[in-house]
């Protein structure tokens, strides 16, 4: 079973070269929201196994945004990601209930896998 | 009056003159008197004289008369001739020199009786004895001729008996009139001296005394004492020269006061302006200026008010000459409702004052009857161009305030506005700075934020897309998938060169996070250990946060670079109005604002935030860095 992602950014490219990029690397992306309602809201209702949230979404604090699809999915469920270098949010990244941080360019399947603490690559195992 | 005293001198002049001119006049006359009573002394003494010869003419005649008779000798007849002749006219010129009628008679009776001696006797006995007649030498005939002698010799000594009587008396009268000079002489001689005595003594009194009066008072005056007076009892020119000293005292006496006011108010004056030179806080100024102005002008109270946008106007500071008493308000704001000063310098954009504030009505005219002021003068405060506000002095008592009050007030009020003027200039000044360095930070906020959301994200982008065709190529294109590997690392090289540039321009964590997280990521990427200690429960106002980040980030390079310091102490603490801010580090020391252009930008960021910055670099010490930055109002 295919991994079900969700990714929060507020910028239209990225998100439709990360779906084409994930949806070629075997990760369903089963939404896109570019604020934290949408994301909330979305979340809800479609159950991802994985959300991956942009820190800087605008106005809104993707810190913020992460929290609260913490509290609805699950702190491992929920996954930092930014095109800032991670040292450069250090502290926050690091006080933050999600899982982990990926750098955007970064972006890949395995490295996501990898975050998660799931082996293989398109083997869906439960977070153990 | 003019020239009275003249008039009086030439009176008194003449009144002595006359006296004195009196006194040798009767003196005149007195000599007179005793000038003829000599005379008569001397004609008595003549006349005696006169009768003598005369009665030796008679005793010529007869002794002629018988020598001749007896010796028949012609020459015993040459005084008788003589004598006869010379007789009548001897008589005649006696009788016209006597004295009196009766003496008169009495010598025309003589030359009567000689004459009949020489018709009746001598003659014819002369006769007879020439021719020689024997009666002419008879005992009858001498008889005769004697007894008519007797007679003769007896009116002679009649005649001078009266005339030695009138002599005697003219003598007595002579002595007493010479006695009667003298005394005039000497009384007239008292007199004068007396009168001359009063004179010198009207003179001393009426003049030299004044005079000698002026002198002292005149050395009195030039030793500076202009209190003294002298009595203006003289008369005329005296009494104005009195009145004149007087006035002179008076005027020195008041130029001296008034010299005495001048220099304390450009005491005050310059008290002022040196504070307004040295930039000291406005509140300062105006509580100096108010009790200047109240003390200088004789005021009970004095008020500074400023006019409010809202038509009101606000005390902002007042004086009162008795500190025990009730004072005007500080920092109510009064509706311009009614009589006031500050109503009325309002409208006149000049200067007002307000004689009763009895029938007034208005909430500060309630506010003056209550304090007991009677009179009020106020000046306005002008500041470019506009009325600023107004400053008011009081006084409780009846008189007014002098007509020269306000402009003196004036002199005051420019320096007030130009403090003002000074302190809204600074102001303007560093709220101008705040803005530059503000819209600097902003634009580099913006940069760093376009970067992001643009370049960067499409750099990242392409680099996704581009692993998406890496994907896509099969795995027997290895040159295409190592060129596109390639491309891809090189995509992901300029993504984090783009990185770098973004964090020299501006930290994200900053504007993202806040203060605290970003210091914390300084903390964390510094060579040498930093101790972070952060009081600060909230978010600060932008400018702030910026300003505090750089200064840590700075101090920390420094702490680094230059102070070679293994450890830095950063502790930060958010107080209700104000952050403090202190870096502490144990290096080298010896930091020097002139030298390090660092620390000049530190300086200039800081104070761009209305903030202090206190560098303490002793060398061998390490450096210690203290920051204030306010947090509201700027």
């Amino acid at each position: 079973m295919r991994l079900r992602s969700l990714i929060v950014d507020d910028n239209g490219n990225f998100l439709a070269a990360a779906r084409n990029l994930l949806e070629r690397e075997g990760i369903e992306v089963v939404g896109g929201a570019a604020t934290g309602a949408e994301a909330l809201a979305l979340a809800q209702e479609l159950r991802p196994d994985v959300a991956l949230v942009d820190i800087d979404l605008g106005d809104e604090s993707g810190f913020d945004v992460a929290q609260r699809l913490v509290e609805t999915l699950g702190a491992e469920s929920v996954v930092l990601i930014s095109s800032y270098a991670e040292r450069d949010f250090a502290d926050l990244i690091a006080a933050s209930p999600a899982v982990g941080f990926l750098s955007k360019s970064d972006l890949s399947a395995r490295n996501i896998y990898e975050v998660l603490g799931l082996t293989g690559a398109e083997g869906s195992t439960d977070p153990g | 009056m003019r020239g009275g005293l003249t008039r009086r001198m030439i009176i008194a002049s003449g009144l002595l003159a006359l006296i004195i001119g009196a006194g040798f006049g009767i003196q005149l006359l007195a000599s007179d008197d005793v000038r003829e009573a000599t005379s008569l002394v001397r004609h008595s003494r003549q006349e005696l004289a006169r009768a003598d010869r005369l009665e030796n003419l008679v005793l010529d005649l007869e002794t002629g008369e018988r020598g001749f008779v007896i010796t028949r000798q012609e020459r015993f007849l040459q005084p008788w001739r003589t004598a006869r002749a010379a007789f009548p006219e001897r008589v005649r010129s006696n009788a016209r020199f006597a004295d009196s009628a009766v003496q008169a008679r009495r010598l025309r009776r003589i030359g009567r009786l000689v004459e009949s001696y020489i018709s009746d006797h001598s003659v014819p006995l002369v006769n007879a004895a020439r021719r020689g007649a024997p009666s002419a030498a008879g005992v009858v005939a001498t008889e005769e001729g004697r007894r008519r002698l007797d007679a003769i010799r007896a009116q002679f000594d009649r005649f001078r008996a009266t005339e030695r009587d009138v002599l005697n008396e003219r003598l007595d009268r002579d002595e007493a009139t010479i006695r009667r000079a003298d005394i005039v002489t000497i009384a007239g001689l008292v007199g004068s001296i007396l009168l001359i005595a009063l004179f010198a003594a009207y003179l001393s009194r009426a003049v030299v005394a004044p005079v000698r009066r002026a002198a002292g008072m005149a050395g009195r005056l030039a030793g500076g004492d202009f209190a003294v007076r002298m009595p203006e009892t003289g008369t005329a020119e005296v009494g104005e020269l009195e009145r004149a000293f007087n006035t002179m005292g008076g005027s020195l006496e008041a130029s001296r006061d008034e010299l005495r006011r001048f220099a304390q108010e450009q005491s005050a004056l310059r008290r002022v302006a040196t504070l307004v030179a040295e930039a000291s806080s406005p509140t300062e100024i105006f509580e100096t200026v108010t009790r200047e102005v109240g003390e200088l002008f004789g005021a009970d109270l004095a008020r500074m008010e400023r006019y409010e946008a809202d038509g009101t106007v606000n005390g902002v500071a007042a004086w009162s000459r008795d500190p025990d008493d009730q004072q005007l308000a500080v920092g109510e704001r009064f509706p311009l409702r009614g009589a006031s000063i500050a109503a009325l310098v309002r409208e006149r954009s000049g200067p007002a004052r307000v004689d009763s504030f009895d029938r007034a009505a208005g909430p500060i005219a309630e506010e003056a009857r209550e304090l007991g002021i009677r009179s009020s003068v106020g000046c306005p405060i002008l500041v470019g161009g506009r009325v600023w506000g107004v400053i008011a002095a009081s006084s409780k008592h009846e008189a007014p305030f002098p007509a020269d009050t306000e402009a003196r007030i004036a002199e005051f009020t420019e320096l007030v506005a130009t403090a003002i003027a000074n302190a809204e200039s600074r102001a303007e000044l560093a709220a101008s700075r705040a803005r530059v360095v503000a819209a600097s930070d902003e634009t580099r906020r913006r940069i760093e934020r376009d970067l992001h959301d643009g370049t960067q994200q499409r750099l990242v982008s392409l680099g996704l897309e581009l692993r998406s065709a890496e994907a896509m190529v099969p795995p027997e294109l290895t040159e295409l998938r190592a060129q596109l590997s390639e491309v891809a690392n090189g995509l992901a090289g300029a993504t984090e060169d783009l990185q770098e540039i973004s964090r020299g321009i501006h930290p994200p964590i900053l504007s993202r996070g806040g203060l605290a997280p970003a210091l914390k990521t300084l903390a964390r990427r510094s060579p040498i250990p930093v101790e972070l200690e952060l009081r600060s429960d909230r978010r600060l106002p932008q400018p702030v946060e910026v300003a505090a980040y750089f200064v840590v980030s700075e101090a920390l390079t420094n702490a680094v670079k230059h102070a070679h310091a293994s450890l830095v102490r950063v502790d930060l603490e958010a107080e209700d109005s104000a952050v403090r801010l202190s870096i502490r580090d144990d290096g080298v020391g010896g930091a020097d604002p002139a030298h390090g252009s660092g620390l000049v930008g530190l300086r200039d960021r800081v104070e761009a935030v209305n903030g202090t910055i206190e560098i303490s670099s002793p060398p061998g010490s390490g450096t210690t860095l203290d920051v204030e930055i306010p947090t509201e109002g700027g």
